[in-house]
């Protein structure tokens, strides 16, 4: 018998567990609000890094006391920028940031971030010493029409890692590492080697990815830029650029005493004992590190003309929608972990160059200097640092730059003032539609 | 049960389903899912991709501003025509492959359900998971795909790494060299399409078995009678009355590989999108624009004429093949 | 009806030579088809100096089971799982209840514009998701919901696939039987749970398992609409530990194995009822 009451109780237990259901999701969308203020900062450090920085935070709240400053990590600086973005436009930043300085312009411009610069000239800010001892190309990354914006954070130099036994082995000077690309290139040239003579190079001089780094640097070394002043068209493309990127493909190509690699790859054939040099984030140390069987060294950047480095890593931003507690709170921990010796436990932790100057100089760095020497040195290229272009079609600009000159002129598919003259114009055109 | 009369008709409203409006509230919850999550996002979608948007929202008002710029973007086209290798790649040869095992795995063997279930395992498993195995089996140094390469004494390749196109690796060990324009597909790109066709034959197999089995057994005796010998039948009776099922696989599958993302986000490169550029594929692009490169407005364009594209395809391969299928 | 008049070039042999000959393509194929999987495994169970040897061998010296202990603990893959877990039983559960109730009004209810919605539904649905990506995502963005599990689950708890197949077979229950019910004073909404729920058992395991295959294998969604790695699913778990924190072979294959094993039983388990289902598809019925 179908009667009205089991229909009934059927809809009711129906409505019942989807109220329910939407609880439960309602439920997991919430954020689990603490009791009292916290300060969120988002970053996107991983793995050992990540687990430094995490630990450092939690030092920081315990000896600091106050609202905890609490970092959230988003694993990669795509998924940071993602996340950053989605919060932004809904409302719901978090107070303190790892950013890159493209970004940075466009939360600046609408207004969505805070500058720093009122807390650091504030009573709980820097003194001028303070200010001066901080890398100057820091300074000017995060300065915008005179104020500072955001402060910098983890900051990496170019560095070359180099094998001192097989140094040792051709008979150089492990403690002397190239100082200019020519040496460089002669350096390479008798790293190379076919051991068994079975006619194939088993031990190469360098091994490199796609890499615009390397070629940066090549270009700032000789006096280029990639970016005219007005910030209207590229100028990687110039002879200084030409010249760059011949140097480079004259390793690959004429030389012979380099192979491209992708990934990591490098890396790993050079803990391997593949290949006796290999260029990367000075940061990379701390990855390598467990996996070094041999006497490794580290170098700065071999000289062309100048000396120029292109300066890579974050900083930090403050973003609006918080309270001047949260803010007051995000400084005083940007404030302590960009202190001297802050800067140096993180130095020693991720092998990131430290913002302060004087951090190069406390006991604990020194010690480490001298087990690893050319740390110092390779450190120090920070005072020749220079930035990208700090705008967000820069992006683009990386990514044209490697896609249609670095890598068809590396693999042998184009020459390096047609590719680059390519890369180029797609990438004044990238300019063009950001200016309409 | 004792009611009054009011209590009767309310029940009776509520038996015949809730009246008029009955039908409407059934349709309510999936109606507002399909209207808040698909169709406002599509017209949102061609808002976004009138402005300039950015990762700090929506920036100048272009028009057509981004369409122009993306017509203009010879990296574009190249994503379309990779597309397109990948699916002139994808299609044929995977109807064909699996066109062909369908028919055996059709004739009267013990162990179909073994044979069906080995070829379909491929179907279920995730992309990411496959593509990490093959990309293990391309690899150059120590993956599966060289190894039997060199045990058949052939040389080996570089697989998901060598930019250069197929017919100009066909024919240069033959000494000829192969106009730029006409050199094909890169070998990159041909991994990722055997990858697919591997991925999906067992789907291709099963709707096919499906649909041969479908064709009543009266049709070969009559072909049979009339002299029709192997390939006859095949041509006369199968294929035509097939031609249902195929069209529908052959749409399907366009659609569906024109679409393709997750194996050159993942083992492409770095930079992904393949040795050159040659596996960049349009969604990918339009991936790379709008969430790397935070130019939502731009990907919205490039949506569009992805749309665009497989809506032509669907309906050219309608006007066009759907005259030769026989219902 | 399995006949081999169909195959067009086997040969004029004896029936067992032709059944031998069928069999060796469709070994070798089969072989074709598992390789991969062989080789997964393989490598999953070698330790790191085994995998990178070459030529490589096919069986591990000595299996290495903790491989599987390791890339399980590497990252958060325990959440990985809860999250995939969460999502694709809500996303079933609200799609068949959506699908469901709209598939019972068009199949058996008589209303205004009843056609029209349906292949208004299909139209709006068909649309490709590179399409509806990214404003999404803004919607998303803009409503609070990007790295919860609502952007996850949402949006997906409608399928007009569903409903297609569901009003295909709703349609087909005698009307005799509706009136019958009525007389006996059932509410429209009780014979849809009472009689037609549960004469459907064989249509709704299929779309149920359509929805599951789909939800666990979901990635390009999730990828964009997750960052954080608490609410990641399993394949864009999978992605990341592949891209960033694992260079080891052997962890990669391991991780390869636990993610697709969960589908790969609940094929051997379902595998008639599933490969039927895909195989209706093709169908025009």
């Amino acid at each position: 018998m179908y009667t009205a009451l089991p229909q009934v109780t059927r809809w009711i237990r129906i409505i019942v567990c989807s109220v329910l259901l939407c609880a439960l999701f309602a439920a997991s969308g919430c954020r689990k609000k603490g009791a009292g203020i916290e300060v969120p900062f988002w970053h996107a450090m991983g793995g050992e890094v990540g687990s430094a920085l995490e630990e450092m935070v939690a030092d920081f709240n315990a000896s600091h006391p106050g609202p905890p400053v609490m970092p959230v990590s988003m694993g990669s600086y795509e998924s940071l920028s993602q996340k950053l973005m989605a919060s932004v436009a809904a409302g719901e930043p978090p107070v303190l940031a790892q950013v890159y300085e493209s970004w940075s312009a466009q939360f600046m411009a609408s207004g969505a971030v805070m500058p720093m610069g009122p807390y650091v000239r504030g009573s709980e800010g820097l003194d001028p010493q303070e200010l001066d001892d901080i890398f100057p190309v820091l300074i000017e990354g995060n300065t915008w029409q005179e104020e500072l914006w955001t402060f910098p954070f983890n900051k990496s130099v170019p560095a070359f890692f180099y094998n001192r036994d097989m140094f040792r082995e051709i008979g150089l000077d492990p403690d002397r590492f190239p100082e200019t690309w020519d040496e460089f290139v002669h350096t390479a040239r008798r790293l190379t080697r076919d051991l068994d003579g079975d006619g194939r190079t088993d031990r190469w001089g360098f091994a490199m990815p796609v890499n615009v780094w390397i070629f940066g640097c090549l270009l700032l070394g000789n006096g280029g830029a990639l970016l005219s002043p007005d910030g209207t068209e590229a100028a990687f493309d110039g002879p200084a650029g030409v010249d760059a990127l011949e140097k480079i493909a004259k390793l690959l190509k004429e030389d012979r005493v380099a192979y491209l690699t992708t990934g990591y790859q490098h890396q790993d054939d050079f803990l391997a004992g593949k290949v006796g040099m290999i260029q990367s984030s000075i940061a990379s140390y701390a990855f390598m590190k467990s996996k070094i069987t041999f006497d490794i060294g580290i170098a700065p950047f071999p000289a062309t003309e100048e000396r120029a480095v292109l300066v890579y890593g974050t900083n930090v931003a403050l973003f609006a929608r918080s309270t001047p507690e949260q803010r007051d709170r995000a400084w005083e921990f940007v404030r302590w972990f960009t202190s001297p010796e802050a800067q140096a436990r993180w130095s020693l932790a991720t092998a990131y160059v430290p913002v302060r100057r004087s951090a190069l100089e406390l006991p604990a760095m020194s010690g480490w200097f001298e087990e690893l020497p050319g740390l110092r040195e390779t450190m120090l290229q920070m005072e020749h640092g220079r930035l990208e272009p700090r705008i967000q079609e820069w992006f683009a600009g990386r990514r044209l730059l490697g896609e249609l000159a670095l890598e068809p002129v590396l693999r042998g598919h184009e020459t390096p003032e047609l590719g680059l003259k390519k890369a180029a114009r797609h990438f004044d055109a990238e300019l063009e539609a950001a200016r309409r | 049960m004792a009611a009054t009369s009011t209590q009767a008709a309310g029940l009776g409203w509520w038996r015949s389903g809730l009246g008029k409006f009955g039908p409407y509230l059934y349709l309510l919850p999936a109606a507002l899912i399909i209207i808040v999550f698909r169709f406002v996002p599509i017209l949102y979608s061609v808002r976004i991709s009138l402005y300039r948007w950015g990762i700090a929202g929506a920036g100048a008002f272009l028009g057509i501003g981004n369409y122009a710029e993306m017509i203009r973007d010879g990296i574009f086209w190249r994503s379309m025509l990779n597309a397109s290798y990948y699916v002139i790649g994808v299609v044929p040869l995977g109807i064909v492959v699996s066109l062909l095992a369908s028919l055996l795995l059709n004739t009267k063997i013990r162990a179909l359900g073994l044979y069906r279930t080995v070829y379909f395992l491929p179907v279920v498993t995730s992309i990411i998971a496959i593509s990490m195995v093959w990309k293990w089996i391309y690899n150059p140094q120590r993956g599966l795909a060289n190894y039997l390469l060199m045990r058949f004494r052939l040389p080996t390749l570089a697989w998901l790494e060598e930019p250069r196109g197929v017919v100009e690796l066909a024919f240069s060990p033959l000494g000829i060299e192969v106009p730029g324009w006409c050199a094909g597909p890169s070998l990159a790109l041909v991994a990722l399409v055997i990858l697919s066709i591997w991925k999906g034959l067992g789907y291709n197999i099963v709707i096919f078995l499906a649909g041969l089995q479908n064709i009543p057994q009266q049709y070969y005796e009559a072909g049979r009678i009339d002299g029709a010998g192997r390939l006859g039948l095949f041509r006369h009776v199968t294929w035509p009355l097939l031609s249902p099922t195929t069209f529908y696989v052959l749409v399907m599958t366009t659609i569906v590989s024109f679409q393709v993302f997750a194996p050159v986000w993942l083992i492409t490169g770095p930079p992904a999108g393949g040795p050159l550029g040659t596996t960049k594929v349009i969604v990918y692009y339009l991936y790379q624009r709008a969430f790397n490169e935070g130019r939502y407005g731009y990907g919205s364009a490039i949506a569009f004429a992805l749309f665009l594209v497989i809506l032509c395809l669907t309906l050219a391969q309608r006007l066009v093949l759907e005259r030769r299928v026989h219902y | 009806m399995r006949t081999d008049h169909a195959v067009p070039f086997v040969g004029i042999m004896s029936r067992t030579g032709r059944r031998g000959i069928v069999h060796l393509f469709l070994l070798a194929g089969a072989v074709l088809m598992l390789l991969p999987f062989i080789w997964m495994l393989s490598t999953s169970l070698k330790n790191p100096v085994e995998a990178l040897q070459f030529p490589p061998t096919w069986l591990p010296q000595a299996p290495r089971f903790a491989n599987y202990v390791e890339a399980w603990r590497a990252v958060p893959f325990p959440r990985y799982f809860f999250n995939t877990v969460l999502v694709t039983v809500a996303v079933l559960t609200g799609t068949l209840i959506s699908s469901c109730l709209a598939a019972y009004a068009f199949a058996r209810m008589e209303f205004r514009g009843r056609e029209v919605l349906f292949f208004g539904f299909l139209a709006v649905m068909m649309v490709p998701m590179p399409v509806y990506l990214v404003p999404s995502y803004l919607i998303m963005s803009k409503l609070g919901w990007i790295d919860t599990y609502l952007a996850l689950i949402v949006p997906w708890t409608a399928s007009v696939f569903t409903i297609f197949l569901l009003r295909q077979h709703f349609r087909a229950i005698p009307r005799e039987l509706y009136e019958a019910a009525v007389i006996d004073g059932c509410s429209r909404l009780g014979f849809l749970w009472r009689v037609v729920l549960p004469l459907s058992r064989a249509v709704l395991v299929t779309v149920a398992l359509f929805s599951i295959i789909g939800s666990w294998n979901s990635f390009m969604w999730p990828l964009v609409m997750v960052n954080s790695k608490l609410l990641r699913p399993i394949q864009v778990g999978l992605a990341y530990f592949a891209q960033g924190e694992a260079t080891e072979y052997t962890l990669l294959m391991a991780a390869s194995t636990f993610c697709i094993a969960p589908l790969v039983l609940l094929f051997f388990v379902a595998q008639r009822q599933i490969i039927e289902s895909y195989a209706k598809t093709g169908l025009k019925e």
